[in-house]
């Protein structure tokens, strides 16, 4: 699993994430993920377009680091998921919690609110 | 159409497919990373449609996770040991999980959570996966084996008989 952040706004990072978001690759990223966002109080949009698998423990993730940076009144957008992704996605209504994009610059405009 | 969520002393006889993968590996996260590629390469092999395969890999993800993260040392810190049978036939793929970790059944009213993400608390959120394999099967069945094992077998629809469980391809 890789992760590449990079600031494309003022308070806001676009973190690309490459490979599968199984419990391995959930295991590798999320306390840097975490610690890169939350501490700073960062919005982040979350390019998923080469992500090729997401299970239970990334919508967890998600979902705990959205809540984080909720606290903080800071965003968290996923944008551009592949249509197996998107469809796990939907069948657990994660768009009713975590602003779902199709794409960087539709989720940029959802983190600046 | 109703999906089949029960506990059945047939659980460990799948009925389809001579094609067999079979994977054997200790419930750790290193020996998990290793078996989900080796599943993986397994698959290239085999012409399933991708929501299908999408399916497969999402049940191995969820079900042993869940054996890794609550399966208890068996006896001086041995961690249980997993084997899976993925069985591919023409109409579906049933994935057979064995461990002899402590008793748990998936299928129970109970451990089957939420899968409205809105509705999930932090406590609810560990349910997650196993609502996300009941949504993905056509069947699910469980028994504790004689000899102190889980066994769970869930059934998969591809093919023709996708579109009549409402898993997409």
């Amino acid at each position: 699993m890789q992760m590449n952040l990079a600031t494309v706004a003022d308070g806001v990072v676009n973190v690309a994430l490459l490979g599968r978001l199984d419990t391995p690759g959930v295991d590798a990223i999320e306390t840097q993920l975490s610690a890169s966002l939350v501490p700073t109080a960062t919005s982040a949009i979350v390019d998923l377009s080469r992500v090729e698998f997401v299970g239970s423990m990334a919508i967890r993730m998600f979902i705990t680091l959205a809540r984080a940076l909720a606290k903080r009144q800071r965003r968290l957008v996923l944008y551009a998921p592949p249509p197996l992704v998107a469809q796990v996605f939907e069948t657990v209504s994660l768009g009713d919690v975590i602003p779902l994009a199709a794409d960087a610059e539709a989720a940029l405009a959802l983190a600046r609110g | 159409m109703r999906k089949r969520l029960s506990r059945s002393r047939a659980a460990d006889a799948p009925a389809v497919g001579t094609d067999r993968i079979e994977l054997r590996f200790p419930a750790t996260l290193a020996a998990f990373r290793d078996a989900f590629a080796r599943l993986g390469a397994a698959l290239d092999g085999r012409a399933l449609p991708p929501a299908t395969r999408y399916g497969v890999e999402l049940v191995f993800e969820e079900i042993v996770a869940n054996v890794v993260r609550h399966g208890a040392p068996r006896s001086a810190g041995a961690p249980p040991a997993i084997a899976v049978a993925v069985d591919v036939g023409a109409d579906e793929v049933a994935l057979t999980f064995d461990d002899d970790g402590p008793a748990f059944d998936p299928c129970a009213a109970g451990a089957v959570g939420r899968t409205r993400a809105a509705a999930l608390d932090d406590e609810a959120l560990g349910g997650l996966g196993l609502a996300m394999v009941r949504r993905a099967a056509k069947s699910m069945e469980y028994r504790r084996t004689p000899d102190a094992r889980n066994r769970l077998v869930v059934r998969l629809a591809t093919g023709a008989a996708a579109a009549a469980t409402g898993t997409r391809d």
